[in-house]
C-alpha cells in the first residue's frame, strides 16, 4: 500500500471507524481512529489491498478500545445513573435520551462488541468473528445474550413506570 | 417496535450525532505517524526462547529442574504488572481443561492467537502477565494472573507465516468456575486476589446507597481469576442488583411484590459460563410494601432454610437474597398475612 493508497483507506473509513469507537464507549474515539491508522500505516506492506485493511482496520479498532477500557480506572455507568457528569465520561454521551444505549453500556464488552458490529455497522458474522477475534459460534452466542439481557432490562424499566 | 430494530434505529441515531472533522484527524494521523516513525522500535516479539518446565512438557524438551533458559519477556504493555520472572510454569488451580483446535470441539470461548504477537493476545484476555517460548516450528504461550500464578499454556506450529493454535490447557474451578473458599454456600465476602482490586466494582460506580451483598474470585474462560461483586441498591419501588467488575457488570432488577426474581444469570459472568451449570441460585424477594412475613427454601430432600431479611436505612420495606446449591433447590417460600406461596426457578420473575 503507498502513500495514496493509504490517504485513500483514510478518507473512506475514518469518520465510520470513530463513529465505531464512540459505539464502543471510547473516551476519545479519534485518539482510538488515530492510533488504528498509524497502525495500519506500520503494517501496510502486508496489507495489499483494501479487502484485507478494512478488516484489519475494525480489529484494531475494537482491540483499541477494549484495551482502553482494561487500562480505565473509573467504570462506566448506567446513563440513567449518573450524577456527576465529570466522572470521565466517555465521548458517547447519552444523557437522558435512550434507555436502550444505557443498557447497551452496561452489557459486558464482547456482547456490546457484537450488538454494535451486528446492529450499526451490518457486518456479516465472519467479519464481526475477525473483528472480535473470536469464532462466529461465539458471535452468535455474544449477540443472543445481548439482546436477551436488553430485553431483560427493557422490559423491566418499561413495566415499572 | 421489535427490540432489534429499535436498537439498529437509535445505534445509527447516535453515531450520525458524533461530527467528525476529518482534516483535523488526517493531519493528527499524519503527525501520530511521523512521532513513531522517528521513536527507536523496542522488541521484536519472535526471539526464541527455552524455558524449563513448561517447554519441556509441551515440546518435549528435557531440561534439568531449575535451570533456566532464556525467556522471551516483552516488557511492553500490558506493561504495569509485568513480571520480570515471567510465568510460573505449573498449574495451581484445582482443575484444568483442555481445549483441541482440531474442529473436534465449539468451544471457542479462549481461542489463543500469536497473529499479532503473544502481548496483543495477553491484551485481549487481560493477562497481566504472559511468556512465549519457540522451538523452531512449535511454539508455547503462557498467560498468567498479576502473581504469576499459571492461568493458560497454549501450544501452537508453525504454518506458513502464522501459527496454529493446537491445544489450550485452561484453569477452572471444581466443579465450576468458582475459586474454592470456606463458605462459598453463603453471601459475603469470600475475599478475592489483590491483583484483582483495581477493578472490582465500587459503590462509586453505582447509585448512592448501594450495599455490598457478595464477593468473590472466579475462574474466566481463558483461565484468569477475577473478583466478582455483587451490589444491591434502591431503583424506585424496585430493588437494582449490579454484579461484576467496574469494566464489565451486568444489572438487572428485583420487582416488587410476592414473586421471586431468578438472579442465578448474574450471580456469574454469562460469557465464562457457557455450557456450564451454576453451581449456585440466587434469588431475590423486594417487599417495599411490607407483606412478606418470610422467606425461605427448601431443598430436594425437604430440608427448609428460613432466610432473614435485610432492612437498609432509606429504603423501601425490606429485602431477602437466597443462595441456594443450584442442584439442589426445589423451592422458594414466600410466606405473606393470606398465606405460603412455593416458587420454583421456572415460576420467577
Amino acid at each position: 500500500m503507498d502513500d495514496e493508497e493509504f490517504d485513500a483507506l483514510f478518507f473512506a473509513h475514518a469518520s465510520r471507524l470513530v463513529r465505531l469507537a464512540a459505539l464502543l464507549g471510547a473516551a476519545d474515539p479519534e485518539d482510538v481512529v488515530q492510533e488504528a491508522f498509524a497502525k495500519v500505516y506500520a503494517a501496510r506492506h502486508r496489507l495489499d489491498d483494501q479487502a484485507r485493511a478494512v478488516p484489519y482496520l475494525n480489529r484494531v479498532v475494537v482491540n483499541e478500545v477494549r484495551d482502553r477500557h482494561r487500562r480505565s480506572s473509573v467504570a462506566r455507568r448506567a446513563a440513567h445513573l449518573l450524577a456527576d457528569p465529570d466522572h470521565g465520561l466517555p465521548a458517547f454521551d447519552i444523557g437522558d435520551r435512550s434507555a436502550v444505549l444505557a443498557e447497551l453500556r452496561a452489557l459486558p464488552p464482547r456482547q456490546r462488541e457484537a450488538l454494535v458490529l451486528r446492529y450499526w455497522l451490518d457486518l456479516p458474522l465472519v467479519s464481526i468473528a475477525d473483528a472480535m477475534g473470536v469464532r462466529e459460534g461465539t458471535v452468535k452466542s455474544q449477540i443472543s445474550r445481548g439482546l436477551a439481557a436488553l430485553s431483560v432490562a427493557l422490559g423491566d424499566v418499561e413495566e415499572g413506570r | 417496535m421489535r427490540l432489534e430494530e429499535r436498537l439498529t434505529r437509535e445505534l445509527h441515531d447516535e453515531a450520525d450525532a458524533h461530527a467528525v472533522d476529518l482534516t483535523r484527524l488526517y493531519a493528527g494521523t499524519r503527525d501520530r505517524i511521523a512521532e513513531q516513525a522517528a521513536a527507536p522500535r523496542n522488541r521484536s516479539w519472535a526471539r526464541p526462547a527455552l524455558r524449563a518446565a513448561a517447554v519441556a512438557a509441551g515440546l518435549g524438551v528435557v531440561v534439568s529442574a531449575g535451570v533456566l533458559g532464556v525467556r522471551t519477556v516483552d516488557r511492553g504493555e500490558p506493561a504495569a504488572q509485568m513480571s520480570e520472572e515471567g510465568v510460573n510454569g505449573l498449574f495451581e488451580c484445582p482443575r484444568q481443561r483442555t481445549i483441541p483446535f482440531d474442529g473436534s470441539t465449539d468451544d471457542d470461548g479462549f481461542v489463543p492467537s500469536l497473529d499479532d504477537g503473544p502481548a496483543a493476545m495477553a491484551r485481549l484476555v487481560q493477562a497481566p502477565t504472559y511468556e512465549l517460548a519457540i522451538d523452531g516450528e512449535r511454539a508455547v504461550l503462557l498467560l498468567g494472573n498479576a502473581d504469576r500464578t499459571l492461568a493458560s499454556r497454549s501450544t501452537f506450529a508453525r504454518a506458513g507465516d502464522r501459527w496454529e493454535p493446537l491445544t489450550a490447557t485452561v484453569c477452572s474451578g471444581e466443579p465450576s468456575i468458582l475459586v474454592p473458599v470456606e463458605g462459598a454456600g453463603v453471601l459475603g465476602d469470600h475475599g478475592g486476589p489483590p491483583v484483582d482490586q483495581q477493578r472490582a466494582l465500587e459503590a462509586t460506580d453505582l447509585g448512592p446507597g448501594a450495599v455490598r451483598v457478595d464477593d468473590r474470585a472466579y475462574y474466566d474462560a481463558s483461565g484468569l481469576v477475577h473478583r466478582r461483586s455483587i451490589w444491591v441498591e434502591p431503583c424506585g419501588v424496585r430493588l437494582c442488583v449490579s454484579a461484576g467488575r467496574d469494566d464489565s457488570y451486568a444489572r438487572t432488577v428485583v420487582k416488587g411484590g410476592t414473586r421471586p426474581t431468578d438472579l442465578t444469570p448474574v450471580f456469574l459472568p454469562a460469557d465464562d459460563m457457557v455450557g456450564q451449570q451454576p453451581p449456585f441460585a440466587l434469588v431475590g424477594v423486594h417487599d417495599p410494601e411490607g407483606e412478606v412475613t418470610a422467606v425461605s427454601w427448601t431443598s430436594r430432600d425437604g430440608r427448609t432454610t428460613t432466610v432473614p431479611p435485610s432492612r437498609e436505612q432509606g429504603w423501601a420495606g425490606q429485602h431477602w437474597l437466597v443462595l441456594a446449591p443450584y442442584d439442589d433447590l426445589a423451592g422458594v417460600t414466600v410466606a405473606t398475612a393470606a398465606g405460603e406461596e412455593v416458587f420454583t426457578l421456572a415460576d420467577m420473575n
